[in-house]
Order: C-alpha cells, then sequence, then structure tokens
C-alpha cells in the first residue's frame, strides 16, 4: 500500500495542480482572450 | 444647487448655454461629470441624481453640459439590461474563488455605454518571412486586406480592454441616432485621423500575421514588411454598445464590460486566497486517495512482482510528464497576461498630462 501510495503521489499532483490552476485562471479576471477572424466581414 | 440650475450656470459661465433654443443637427447635449476619487471624466447623454465612475465605481460629480458631435454610425444594444445583468450574475455565482459578499449587485448596477470607433477599409502590400520553422528565411508575397476594421478612438480606455469584447458585427452599422444613447455612458472621441491610421495598420499586421500562421500552420514567428503605403478607404466614425458595472470590494475597484452586440465578457472580480487555498488542499487530498487507491488494486490484481513493479514506475512516470505538462502550460499562461497588464485596463489613464 505504502509502495501504490508513494508511486501514486506525482499523478494526484498533476491532477491537483491541473484542475487548480484552470480554475485560477478563470477567477480573478475573465475574457482576456482575444478573438479574432469571426466576422465574415472581416478577410486576409 | 439643483443638478438643473448648475448646468444652466455652468452654461452661462461658459458662454456656450443656448438653453432650449440650441438646435444644431450636428450636436448634442452630454452631461460631464468628474469621479471624486480617480478624476476620470464620465460623459452621461442624460442627467443623472447619482452616477458612478466608469473606471472606479466611486462617485462622480456633476461638471458641466457640454456640446458633443454627433458620429456618423452606430450599433444599437443587442443584449437586453436584463440579460446583461443576468449573463453577469450566472458568471459571477460560477466563480468559485470569488468572495460571495463581495457582489453586490443592485438592479441598476449594469450601465450602458457607446464607445466611440474609427472604422475603414484597408489594404497593405506585405512581404513576409518566415522565421525558424521548416523553410526558415522564405520570403512569401502577400496582400492583406480588410474591409470595416475597427479601433477604439478613445485614450483613457484601455485598449486591451475594447480588443477583449471585440469583435462586433459591422454588418448591423446604422445611421447615428442620439435618441439611443439615453441613459447611457459615452466618450467623446479623442484619436487623431493619423493616429488612427497607425492603430489600424498595426492592427491590420497583427491580425494577417495571426492568420497566414493559422493557415499555414507555422509555428514559429514571421517577420512582416509592408510594400508601399497602406491604402485606406472612407474613415467612418461611429459608436458601438457595451455593458459594464463598476464595483468596490475592500477599496479595489472592480469592472466587467460585455459586448452590448454579441454579449462577449471581460472582467476582473475579487479573488479569495483562503477559498483558493482550501480548495486546493482539498482536491490534492481527494487525489490522492483516489490514485493510491487505484493503483494499490489494480497493483494488487497483478500476480508477478516484476510486472506489478513495471506498473507502479509507470503511475509514477505518467505522473511526472503530466505534471511537467501542466506546469508548462501554467507559466506559458502566466507569461501571456501579467497581472499588472489586466489590472490596468480599467485604470483611467489621463494622457493629457504625459509629458508635462
Amino acid at each position: 500500500m505504502l509502495v501504490a501510495f508513494a508511486m501514486s503521489v506525482p499523478l494526484a499532483a498533476a491532477v491537483s495542480f491541473g484542475v487548480c490552476t484552470r480554475l485560477y485562471r478563470t477567477s480573478g479576471r475573465f475574457g482576456f482572450e482575444r478573438t479574432k477572424f469571426t466576422s465574415d466581414k472581416t478577410r486576409k | 444647487m439643483t443638478p438643473e440650475s448648475s448646468i444652466r450656470d455652468l452654461f452661462e459661465e461658459c458662454g456656450d448655454f443656448q438653453g432650449s433654443e440650441y438646435k444644431s443637427d450636428k450636436y448634442y447635449d452630454a452631461y460631464l461629470y468628474e469621479c471624486e476619487e480617480c478624476g476620470a471624466q464620465d460623459l452621461v447623454y442624460e442627467n443623472e441624481e447619482f452616477s458612478k465612475c466608469i473606471y472606479c465605481g466611486a462617485n462622480a460629480i456633476f461638471k458641466r453640459v457640454i456640446r458633443a458631435e454627433k458620429l456618423q454610425y452606430m450599433i444599437p444594444f443587442k443584449v437586453s439590461r436584463e440579460e446583461a445583468e443576468q449573463k453577469i450574475r450566472q458568471k459571477v455565482r460560477r466563480s468559485l474563488f470569488m468572495p460571495q459578499e463581495s457582489w453586490r449587485v443592485e438592479s441598476t448596477g449594469v450601465k450602458g455605454i457607446y464607445i466611440p470607433y474609427l472604422i475603414s477599409d484597408l489594404k497593405i502590400d506585405t512581404e513576409y518571412v518566415v522565421l525558424n520553422d521548416k523553410a526558415p528565411g522564405t520570403v512569401m508575397h502577400g496582400i492583406c486586406e480588410f474591409e470595416n476594421l475597427a479601433v477604439d478612438a478613445v485614450t483613457p480606455l484601455s485598449d486591451l480592454f475594447s480588443e477583449c469584447i471585440e469583435p462586433y458585427d459591422m454588418s448591423e452599422l446604422g445611421e447615428f441616432d442620439e435618441r439611443r444613447l439615453k441613459g447611457c455612458y459615452t466618450y467623446i472621441p479623442d484619436v487623431t485621423i493619423e493616429n488612427a491610421k497607425a492603430m489600424l495598420k498595426n492592427e491590420a499586421l497583427e491580425l494577417f500575421e495571426d492568420g497566414v500562421r493559422r493557415e499555414n500552420r507555422i509555428k514559429s514567428k514571421i517577420q512582416v514588411e509592408t510594400r508601399g503605403e497602406a491604402k485606406f478607404g472612407e474613415m467612418k466614425f461611429a459608436v458601438l454598445p457595451a455593458w459594464f458595472i463598476t464595483y468596490r470590494y475592500e477599496g479595489k475597484p472592480y469592472t466587467i464590460f460585455m459586448n452590448g452586440q454579441t454579449g462577449k465578457m471581460a472582467g476582473n472580480i475579487p479573488f479569495s486566497k483562503i477559498r483558493f487555498i482550501f480548495f486546493t488542499v482539498l482536491t490534492t487530498v481527494v487525489a490522492l486517495i483516489c490514485s493510491a487507491l487505484l493503483a494499490y488494486f489494480v497493483g494488487n490484481s497483478m500476480n508477478d512482482d516484476g510486472l506489478r513493479d513495471i506498473f507502479y514506475m509507470a503511475i509514477a512516470l505518467v505522473g511526472y510528464v503530466a505534471l511537467f505538462i501542466e506546469l508548462s502550460e501554467f507559466l506559458s499562461w502566466k507569461s501571456k497576461f501579467k497581472n499588472d497588464e489586466i489590472e490596468d485596463a480599467f485604470v483611467y489613464r489621463d494622457n493629457t498630462k504625459e509629458g508635462q
């Protein structure tokens, strides 16, 4: 059990870090990713 | 002194008051308010008993009535005030790390604003060089052509904010009608045509570079050079709609803006460190228990000790790789959106004081 626990620490850390940073990115501020090329009127 | 009498007095004092006789097709009256705290000047179409500053949410005091020149075009609001308020509320409620006591929005909290824009068609002849890709140094030729490219024509408002709630659908541009400004905030455009042209050119080249990279699947940077002068079409002034709410929490201003045509939102909201730490600890504990139990039961179902060791090592390896990917992704995001830049988006910038 101890070996299983020790070996799964990096995976648990990755999951936890992934979830928390994704939530952190959308908290405090939102909508700051710029949208480009959505209008038919704008063409390259 | 009532607001109405002060308006009259100030107009007479300024010498440009013509009261009810003042009729012009070129101008409309707008009420100028000045923020008590940050000094920003807010322009409202109608006189308001209580006005809040767009930038910091503090009280703004009525200063005088000014004559604002009518612009040529406008896009009216498509998103209603109720819809805007509902969407903002939903967005805020979903914010896990926001201190809930900070959110006090009254029914009149969301206000409309018409932002002046300069719009023009634009054509630029370009040469671009691909840097550090499969075929580095390749010189290519391209025509960069846009219809109805728009840049905001007000300097106190951060470009970062306006860019984030764009784009607007310019096919809905209609004639300017000042009656639609009723109850809304607005700005007087303060960008010269020459500056606007430079901004439009930069915007076009940036969008062009982005488009070239995307269509040709170029991951590296490209260097775009112009060949000859940019050709502009007719320069059109227009006001485009947005909803906004500004409020203060623990002395700090927070603002949320929404595109009044498409409903696209951008804003900053309070962040509770305590909530974040609590959630992080909780997630880590749950993830640790789940992954340890999974590894234990799957590992135990294996009869071969060697195979079990390989399985445990594989789990650890997958964990390290995932952690590395997540960390690099987070650091890349962090460098892209520096906190300072975002917070500055809503700070009043008095550009007239620069260089004095």
